[in-house]
């Protein structure tokens, strides 16, 4: 599954004051490829993911998925984790997996399996039936993951995924990433955690004020900043484009 | 299963696994038929009491019409020609409180309002609780939100409905055990035609308001400031039931400026859903007049759907503070 961003744009309003969250977006996310999706907060990162799934709808331009424009089908071949985290509170978990997994069009049978797997594979098996509201947020957060991931997506769009969590955790979670990738899931995620962007991402995506800034692999941005290298160490991301990403006032 | 039929079990099972629900439907049903065996206990224990006081009653009007000098028959006439005067002075109407109407169209507005406001609460409460927990983000990414409100809508119905099946059927078998069901159908109301048009009003009603009750969730951040959010709508309802005791006595037939508000009240929509449903139980408002008000409600139902929709869809992943209304139509 490929993803092609074209254009987009989106103004919010409060009163007469109009905001623009985005302006002429532009983007592509290929299959197997992880994308690092980087900006300060604000910088409209969760706007345009909200957009590429149809919960909310662009001022201007499109979003293909496979050269066809996106529709509810082919976003629910897309597993999606928002920022702002959340299932219902009450319902036990493993329930309300299998249940998600159906809403995107995958037997009761199949979204058990897959729900009994990914919750083994992120160590969270024991919370099967308990309800989500008792959860601490790091399991809470690896349950939304498995939200995301139980219909076995063609690709993944993960905002803040890793915010929160400790380091096992992290570690925990970019392992099941990387083994989606390498089955040939696209994935998009965002992070303020550039050390993770760096190490993960095959390419990198800066955003700023509503206007992509750069596009490009890890390297490429080095060289595009003509950045010094080390002989044995990479510089770090955050040392070339801190400023860049540097929330505005 | 589609995703609108999967919302509907999802509702359906949380409504089966609340406490508060089940317990709810059962202590309704519990009082309905246990008031069918209190009036039961009550018409004995005076019955005996009845006759006494009837023959009391005679030896004492035999003694005052003695007093002045009247036989009976000269006092029947004279109240038969009272009569007539009264009724030419108010435009020759009659006014006759007819008991058992009266009943069964007050207990219909009391089981149809409660049913109402409860079933369209449950509808805001689920309908915020998505919102505040942010799961709605979730699952706008697998279907629209008009879909999301439909299945909650029907969901929450559907259990609404199986509740008022529960009550009636508990307090018919209670009224069949004792007795009351021969006074019923010996009181010359026409119960079928009530019952129908019972379950006609309570499907348009709930359809009416669902939507609305949807809408009023979505606008809200938070499940306390629901009950206020939802104030408008409940005074809808409230005036619909006071419309609805002065049709079930017939008060429109005394005339006065009262009975041109209810002839208006009985065709507007949303009002009338409880004036008109236990009117029509009554007997006081004709099959004619039902049919008018319900055709004028079947048409403007796709409006409040619309209306519900277009609020809903809107509010529902704005956060922060209540929806100001205007800014849904700019």
């Amino acid at each position: 599954m490929n993803l092609d961003i074209q254009k987009v744009s989106k103004t919010f309003y409060a009163g007469k004051t109009s905001i623009p969250a985005l302006n002429q977006v532009s983007l592509s996310l290929n299959s197997g490829e992880i994308l690092g999706f980087v900006g300060a907060n604000g910088a409209g990162k969760s706007t345009l993911m909200r957009i590429i799934m149809g919960v909310l709808d662009p001022d201007a331009g499109n979003i293909m998925i496979d050269d066809q424009p996106a529709n509810i089908e082919a976003r629910k071949k897309i597993g999606y984790m928002p920022s702002e985290r959340g299932l219902y509170p009450k319902m036990k978990v493993r329930e309300q997996l299998i249940w998600l997994g159906e809403l995107k069009g995958v037997s009761k049978t199949e979204a058990a399996s897959e729900v009994d797997e990914l919750m083994g594979l992120l160590e969270i098996d024991e919370y099967k039936n308990s309800q989500l509201e008792t959860l601490s947020t790091g399991n809470a957060q690896r349950v939304q993951l498995v939200a995301a991931l139980v219909a076995k997506p063609q690709m993944l769009i993960l905002d803040e995924p890793f915010s929160g969590l400790d380091p096992l955790a992290v570690r925990t979670m970019t392992s099941v990433l990387k083994r989606s990738a390498d089955q040939g899931v696209g994935i998009m995620f965002s992070s303020h955690q550039l050390e993770l962007i760096d190490q993960m991402s095959d390419r990198v995506a800066i955003i700023k004020l509503g206007q992509m800034q750069i596009v490009g692999t890890p390297d490429e941005l080095r060289k595009a900043a003509h950045a010094p290298l080390t002989v044995t160490v990479p510089t770090p991301l955050a040392d070339i484009f801190g400023e860049l990403i540097k929330e505005e006032k | 299963m589609s995703p609108i039929a999967l919302i509907i079990k999802r509702e359906v099972l949380v409504k089966i696994r609340s406490k508060a629900y089940v317990i709810g439907t059962l202590a309704m049903a519990l009082v309905g038929a246990g008031l069918c065996w209190v009036f039961k206990l009550v018409g004995s224990n005076l019955s005996g009491l009845d006759m006494g006081m009837a023959d009391s009653a005679s030896q004492a009007a035999n003694e005052v019409l003695a007093k002045y000098g009247l036989t009976e028959a000269e006092f029947t006439q004279m109240v038969a020609q009272r009569t007539a005067e009264i009724q030419a002075e108010s435009g020759g109407m009659d006014f006759v409180f007819n008991g058992p109407g009266y009943a069964i169209g007050l207990v219909t507005c009391v089981i149809l309002m409660i049913t109402i406001i409860q079933t369209g609460t449950s509808i805001a409460m689920g309908v915020v609780e998505e919102k505040s927990s942010r799961v709605v983000e979730i699952l706008l990414a697998s279907l629209r939100p008009r879909q999301l409100m439909a299945g909650k809508v029907l969901g929450i119905g559907l259990m609404g409905l199986v509740q008022v099946i529960v009550i009636v059927a508990a307090t018919g078998i209670s009224a069949y055990a004792t007795g009351m069901t021969d006074f019923l159908f010996n009181s010359g109301v026409d119960l079928t035609s009530a019952i129908i048009w019972a379950v006609v009003w309570f499907i348009v009603g709930y359809f009416s308001f669902a939507c609305l009750f949807a809408a009023v969730g979505s606008m809200v951040a938070k499940p306390e400031e629901v009950h206020n959010a939802a104030g408008p709508l409940v005074i809808i309802i409230m005036l619909g039931y006071f419309s609805a005791i002065y049709l079930t006595v017939g008060a429109p037939s005394l005339g006065g400026g009262f009975s041109m508000l209810a002839e208006i009240i009985k065709y507007v929509p949303l009002v009338n859903v409880l004036a008109m449903s236990s009117g029509l139980a009554a007997g006081t408002v004709s099959n004619v007049d039902g049919f008018i008000a319900l055709g004028i409600s079947l048409v403007f139902i796709p409006l409040l759907i619309w209306l519900g929709g277009k609020i809903y869809s809107y509010s529902i992943l704005q956060t922060g503070s209540k929806v100001k209304l205007l800014k849904v139509f700019r």
